[in-house]
Order: C-alpha cells, then structure tokens, then sequence
C-alpha cells in the first residue's frame, strides 16, 4: 500500500517537475531566438515578449527579469528609447525585489544610457554612479570601466573637468587590466581622449599633447584603428592650432589632407581637415587669399551636403574670422551670423559665446554693444550654471555615499534593536520560567507538607494498630498461662488425689472424694470463665475512634474548649480505607483550629453515625459564626472542601451570627 | 527400725500437693516414716531447705515443680534456678522434677541442667506411677516417665546433632518469635541467627525456605 502511494507521489513529483521544466525549456528557446542575430527583427521582438509572456505565467522573478531583459537589449540596439526607459524601470524593481544586482546595475547602466542620449546629463551620471557602485561590488571590471568613461564623458560635456579626468583615469585603470579585444582598446581610448580634451580645454597642451599620442599608441594596439587613429590626428592638429604652434598645424593638416582616403572614409573629418589647413595656410601666409577662399569653400560646401551641423559651425567660425581679417565685413558678420544661429540651435554654448565675440568685433555702436552684453551675460550665466552642474555632481556622490551612510546606520539600528528584542524575550522567557518554577515549587511543598502530615496520621493508625496486636496477644498469653498453670494443675492435682482416694473406700475417703468432686465443678467454672473471656474481643475496631478521642482531648485541652464526642458503634472503621480515614482526621483538626481561630466558642460537639452505609459527621460549635453566603472562603474552609471532594462526601455548612456553626459532612462508604 | 524420709514439695498449687500427699501417704512401705513440708513459693522453698541444714537434718528428696512465682529477690525465676540453688545447698537431697511443660526442648534442658535423679511429666501421673517413682529415687535412680524416656530414646537414636543455641532457637522459633527478634533473645547477630537456621535446614533436609517446614520437622524428629 505504502509503496503505492509513493510511487504515485513520485510520478506526480517527476510530471510537475518535467511540465515545469518543459516550460523553462520554451522560454529559454525563445529567448535564444531573440537573441539570435540571423533572425529578422520583428521575429526577435516576437519571440522576446512571448518569453516575457511565458515567464509571468512561471510567476518566478528571476525567470521574468531575465526575458524582459532580453527585449530591453533589444529595444536598445534599435534604438527604442522610450520603450528601452520603461522596461528598464520595471527591471530595476524586480531586480531590487529578488535583490539580483547584476540585473539593477545594467539597468542603472541602461537607464544611464537613456538619460545620456537624451541629453539630461544630471540623471545620467544618477544612474551611471548607482551602476558603478554596483559593478564594483560585483567585480565587474569592463562594466565598472565603461560606465566610468561615460560618466567622465557627461563631466567633460558639462566642463567638471576635474571629475572628467579622475573619473578617466579610474576607468583606464580598470580597462587596462582587460584583455586587448578592439571594444576594450576603444574605451580605453575614448577615456584617453577625454583626459587630452579636458587637459587642452585647461590650456595644458603638452598634457593633452601626451594624452593624444596614447590615443595613438592604442590605436597601434588596435586590429581595425582606422578611424580612431584619424580622429587622433585631426585632434592633435586641431591642438596644434589651438596652440597657436601654426607651422605644426599647417604640417599635420597638409599630411592629412594628402591622405585621399580619408574623404571616401569621413567627408565630414575631411572637411575639418581642410577649413583647419586653410586657417593655418591663412596665418602662416602660405597661401594666397583666393587659395585660402577656396579651401574654406570646400569645406562649407562638404559639411552643408554632409548636414553636418558642427562642421558648419566651426567652419562658419573660421570663415568669419578670415573675412573679418581680410576686411570683408560683410561676408565675415554674415558667416558670425550663420555660426550664432547654429550654435544656438546646438546649443554650443562655447561658440555662441565665440561667435558674439566676433560679432561685436564686426558691428559697430548699439549692435556691438548689446551682442557685447549679451556675451557677458552668457558667460556670466555658464560659469554658474557650470559650477551648479559641478556641485550637483559633486552632490549625486556625496548624497548616494551619504545614503548608503545612512542605510548602514538603519541597518546598524536594526541589528541594535533585534539585539535588544532577543534580550528582552529571553529575559521575559527566564521570568517566567522562575515564576512558573517557584510557584511549582511551592505546589510541590505543599503537597509534601501534606503527604507528611498523611504519614504521621497513618503512623499513628498503625501504632494504634500495633498497640491492640500487643494486647491481644498479651491476653492470649494470659489466658494461655491461666489455663496451663491454674486450671491444669488444679485438674492434675485433683485427679491425683482422686487416683489416689480410688483404692480405699472408707468412710473418710468418700467424704475426701466428695470434696474433690466439687473441686472439679469448680474448674468447671473456670474453664467457663476463660472461654467466655476468650470470646469477648475487646479490643475489637476501636482503633481509630481511640485516635480521634484522643486528638480531640489534645487540642481542645490546647485550644480551651470543653468536647462532646458522640461515636455509634456500628461503624466499622476496619473496613474503612485508610485514604478515608486520613481525610476525616484532618478535616476534624481543620474544623478544631477554624473553631478556635473564628469561632470563640467554649463547646464543640462531634458526633460520627452511621445511615445506608453513609457515614455523617457533624461539627458544631457554639461560638459566633458567620454568614455564609458572604464570608469570603478561608483556606481552612477551602481544605475541607477539597478533603471532601477527594473522597467523593457531601459538605454542608450552616451558620448564623451568635449562634454557632455546624459543619455537616457525608461520606459514603 | 522405721525409716525416716524428709521431703519438701515445693509447688504453687495446693491441690496438686494434696494430691501427691495422699498418693504418697497411701503407696508408702510400712517400713517408712515420711516427714512432708510444704512450700508453695520460691521462697518458702529456700527457706525450708536451709532450716533443714539448720537442724542438721537434711532433706532426703525434693518434689520440684518448674513453674514457679519468681522469688522476692527475684535472682530465681522458676523450678530450674531453684533446683540448681538446692543441688550446692543440700548435695545428699535426691530431686525429683515434677512439671506440666512436656516439649522436648524443655526436657532436653532441665536433663542437661540438673540431672534430676527423677523426672516426671504430670501428664504422664498416675497414683500408681508416682509411688514407683518415689521408690524408685529412693533406691535405684534415676526414674524418669514415659514421655521423657521416650525423649531421650528419639535422642538417642537420632543422627542429627544440634547444640544448644540450635536447639533455643528452634524453640523460640516455634514460640512465634521472629527472625529478627532472635538476636535480643540469644544474643547473637542476625547474620549467625541466618547462618544457624540455614545449617538447621540442611541437617533436618529441608528443601523449601519456610520456617514452618523447618520446625514442623523438629517437631517431628522431636527436637521441640
């Protein structure tokens, strides 16, 4: 039977398990699917939310994170950003739910991206440093880099160049330990890049300098590096300029723009290239005018195809200042004009603020003053707004170390008060045991008290026991000698002398013989005497009626009461269990001290009788009494009624003020 | 030439006395003249006795019952003590025991203790027995009656040897004392009182524990 049923339970166990885990298996199919790159999109987006759909229904967190975070990929390699932010909340409240924070930090990281992209740079780096915190709990060393190098790229856009570079270096620091795959190099790279922008931007060329000629070196690190190493060099040529080392400038730009590949590769690069060796040809004076018109011409044209908004703009610049230069003022405030409307479209505030420079340069009076205004408020208003993005950096650092601080000190608390809660139920816990303990104990006193006091009674039966044994064998021996030394020597010495008298038959000896015969009618008599004594019992059954005779004469001589003992004979305490007789006894002494101790009485009377094989005992006195109903219970009375219960009597109290008590008990035998 | 015999008889009935007076009185030779006292205590007794070395006329035969008031003095319990007290006082003065207790335990101590020349258990009394047995102490000790020559025959013929403290103890054993009380009785461990019964039951082969089997084999071997 048993074996049955655990062979039932056993395939029921195994089909739950096997349903489940065929479940798995779908989602987990599905899933692979949508991570499949050969497969078409709109498939993967399919397959990615049946996963999602699959797993809900296993109502398991782990199972659901890990298929939403399948189309989270996906919505972010295509770009879905919005879709990307929601799925990435709800990721981030499952992870933190089943406290998986590989999972919270990639969505941080992700919502980070979001933000990022959209240009809210505050709660990206939110985000990115909560993602960072996390990655560097898991040991994540490519993540934890990455997200470093974002952050520093955010801090450079939002010129804390200082935060930009120390984030930089954390982030090559740990890139640096990875083995050198292309994407590593690149993001080693790109926090390169960022140190050399942020140390030109604080006019510390040979740093930047030092900084780009890294770039270079781990573009030779690279296996593809084509476009990281023009990058480099545009920078660095851009550097030079900025320097003011032309000559150098002119050099490196005029080897970049022989390079004819780089116009198929980049148009717009190609067209930074050219405007940048223009406005070194200009300077340098290498070039004629018309010649430098021209290139910058190209350039325009290249960046307007391209719709490459930056390329207009710092061409637009250039442009500008070379008319300006070339005294065409015209020309020049037009190209101002282009470059401050587009940077204020791009919201390039380094170059509004450059392109109002030069169109106060360019316009005269009112015009001149109020672009010239108009640049001091701008700059007035970005050095704030940059020391306000600064400290708000400054502030996500310190506030999510603070509340990290702060959840320390929470959890410091909690352990604190689980202590003090541990302490005080096991402190509860040992009162109570004590309490319990003691009151046990005290029980247990009690009814060693009681079992002593039982025993001493007992002891007392038996010794009263004892003391009629001795005397009935006493009387035996007395009756014993009386027969063996009286009658039996009266009996030999008169059939002696008859044996003797029995020869003769004189006068005398008949008269001799006569006596003898009256002797014998006298033993007779005896011999009667001794048998009647012997069928007197007397010491019969008077045991225990001897032990309360005498514990009523003992305590009312103490207690100075006079005592009346009624006791009918026809009760036969031999047949009474010693549990019985114990009870009666103490009840006797309870009621005695109850008398003496409340009652101010001077006579009790006791009777015991006998009715229907119920034994009735009454108490009473004559002293004050109470009222019964409302006397609150003594222990005394409480004694009793509990010694009556015990051998299964009836108690009946009546009492009335001045005219005494009488306690009424019936027991059946 | 009449023959003067002196006797005392000592015994606390008066009847019984009687008694042996008139059957002595009545079986006498005619040859014999007897000069009876009478001694119904301890006491009297002693005082008899020594009244006769007074005189310088001994007494010829003692009658000795055993169960006698104790004396004023009490130093002599009973019939035994007494006799012992009469054998150093008048070493010539023939005893005769006459008494009711017939067990053989008592029998066997009172031979060994005074060596009556005459030993009669009443029961065994008649007239006729105790004229012969009167003459017979006189001239040809000792005369003992048939319960205790049966006694000494079962003795005699017995294998089994058993001493004194045996033989007390079956005896008391036999009177309703327990085990444990024989010590205030001899004066002897617990540990030998076991010892003792445990050698008893070997020699009467008794197989059970059971003190009743041990003196109901006494009884019949005629130990008690």
């Amino acid at each position: 039977m048993n074996k049955f049923f655990l062979f039932i339970i056993t395939v029921l166990l195994a089909s739950n398990l096997f349903s489940q885990n065929k479940k798995l298996d779908s989602i987990v199919v599905l899933r692979n699917l949508a991570n499949n790159n050969e497969v078409e999109v709109a498939m993967r987006f399919e397959y990615a939310r049946k996963a999602i759909q699959n797993s809900l229904a296993t109502k398991q967190d782990s199972t659901i994170l890990s298929s939403k975070r399948v189309l989270s990929y996906l919505f972010l390699i295509h770009g879905d950003y919005d879709s990307l932010f929601k799925i990435n909340h709800e990721n981030r409240k499952l992870a933190t739910k089943i406290q998986d924070s590989f999972a919270l930090a990639n969505a941080n990281n992700v919502l980070g991206l979001y933000h990022h992209i959209n240009e809210k740079h505050d709660s990206a780096y939110y985000y990115y440093f909560k993602a960072v915190k996390l990655f560097e709990s898991l040991n994540d060393i490519r993540n934890q880099g990455e997200v470093l190098a974002n952050m520093a790229d955010i801090q450079e856009t939002e010129r804390d160049y200082i935060g930009c570079e120390n984030n930089a270096i954390k982030s090559i620091a740990l890139i640096e330990q990875l083995p050198e795959y292309d994407y590593n190099l690149e993001t080693l790279w790109y926090a390169n890049n960022l140190i050399a922008i942020v140390s030109a931007e604080l006019e510390q060329y040979d740093k930047a300098l030092e900084y780009y000629n890294k770039t270079l070196a781990i573009c030779d690190r690279m296996e593809d590096s084509y476009e990281k190493r023009l990058f480099s060099n545009i920078n660095i040529a851009a550097l030079y300029r900025r320097k003011k080392d032309y000559i150098t400038a002119e050099r490196l730009y005029q080897k970049l723009y022989t390079d004819e590949s780089v116009y198929a590769y980049d148009p717009t690069s190609y067209s930074m290239i050219l405007s940048g060796l223009a406005n070194a040809k200009f300077i340098n004076k290498t070039a004629s005018n018309s010649e430098v018109k021209k290139l910058f011409n190209e350039a325009y044209a290249i960046s307007k195809k391209e719709d490459d908004d930056f390329g207009l703009l710092s061409i637009s610049m250039d442009v500008s200042e070379f008319y300006l230069e070339t005294k065409n003022k015209d020309s020049a405030r037009y190209y101002a004009d282009n470059a401050y409307k587009i940077s204020k479209e791009l919201v390039a505030n380094e170059t509004i603020l450059e392109a109002l420079l030069l169109k106060s340069k360019l316009e005269t009076g009112e015009n001149a003053k109020s672009s010239l205004n108009a640049y001091i408020k701008l700059s007035d208003s970005l050095q704030k707004a940059e020391r306000s993005i600064r400290n708000k950096f400054a502030r996500i650092d310190y506030e999510t170390d603070q509340i990290k601080a702060e959840k320390e000190q929470v959890s410091k608390e909690r352990f604190f008060f689980l202590w003090i809660s541990i302490a005080l139920l096991v402190t509860l816990a040992l009162l109570y045991i004590i309490f319990t303990q003691r009151s046990k104990n005290k029980e247990l006193k009690f009814v060693q008290e009681q079992q002593e006091t039982n025993e001493e009674i007992y002891n007392l039966m038996l010794s009263q026991q004892d003391k009629i044994d001795e005397a009935r064998s006493t009387e035996k021996r007395r009756i014993s000698e009386e027969l063996h030394d009286g009658i039996l020597g009266r009996l030999f010495g008169t059939r002696l002398s008859l044996d003797s008298l029995n020869m003769s038959s004189t006068e005398e000896a008949i008269k001799s013989r006569e006596n003898y015969i009256d002797e014998l009618q006298a033993i007779e008599q005896e011999i009667r005497k001794v048998s009647h004594e012997l069928n007197t019992d007397f010491v019969s059954g008077s045991g225990f009626a001897d032990i309360i005779k005498s514990l009523l004469e003992m305590q009312t001589r103490a207690y100075g009461l006079d005592y009346k003992l009624i006791h009918s004979d026809s009760i036969h305490w031999d047949n009474i269990t010693n549990k019985t007789k114990i009870h009666i006894y103490r009840i006797l002494q309870e009621s005695l001290q109850n008398i003496y101790k409340h009652a101010n009485a001077s006579i009790v009377e006791i009777s015991f009788s006998i009715k229907n094989n119920v034994i009735c005992i009454t108490i009473t006195d004559d002293g004050s009494g109470f009222e019964v109903s409302k006397s609150k219970k003594g222990i005394g009375i409480k004694n009793i009624t509990s010694r009556v219960k015990e051998i299964k009597g009836v108690l009946k109290i009546k009492s009335q003020i001045n005219k005494g008590t009488t306690i009424a008990i019936t027991i059946p035998i | 030439m009449q023959e003067i015999i002196k006797i005392l008889m000592t015994d606390d009935h008066p009847m019984i006395i009687e008694g042996y007076q008139n059957t002595l009185l009545a079986t006498k030779k005619e040859t014999q003249e007897l000069q009876i006292d009478i001694a119904n205590t301890c006491d009297q007794s002693i005082a008899l006795m020594r009244k006769s070395i007074e005189e310088e006329s001994p007494y010829d035969i003692l009658f000795m019952d055993i169960s006698l008031p104790p004396s004023s003095d009490g130093t002599i319990t009973s019939g035994e003590d007494l006799s012992k007290y009469a054998r150093d006082l008048l070493p010539t003065a023939k005893i005769v025991i006459l008494t009711m207790f017939n067990e053989p335990y008592r029998i066997h101590n009172i031979i060994k203790e005074i060596k009556p020349e005459g030993f009669v258990i009443k029961s065994d009394l008649t007239s006729r027995e105790l004229a012969s047995a009167f003459q017979a102490v006189l001239n040809n000790p000792p005369f003992y009656s048939t319960t205790v020559t049966k006694y000494l025959k079962t003795a005699l013929e017995s294998e089994i040897e058993i001493d004194d403290i045996d033989r007390r103890i079956l005896y008391l054993l036999s009177q309703g004392i327990k085990t444990k009380s024989l010590t205030k009785h001899i004066g002897i461990s617990t540990s030998s009182v076991e010892k003792r019964k445990k050698s008893l039951k070997e020699v009467f082969s008794i197989t059970d524990s059971q003190d009743e089997t041990l003196l109901k084999e006494a009884r019949n071997k005629g130990f008690l």
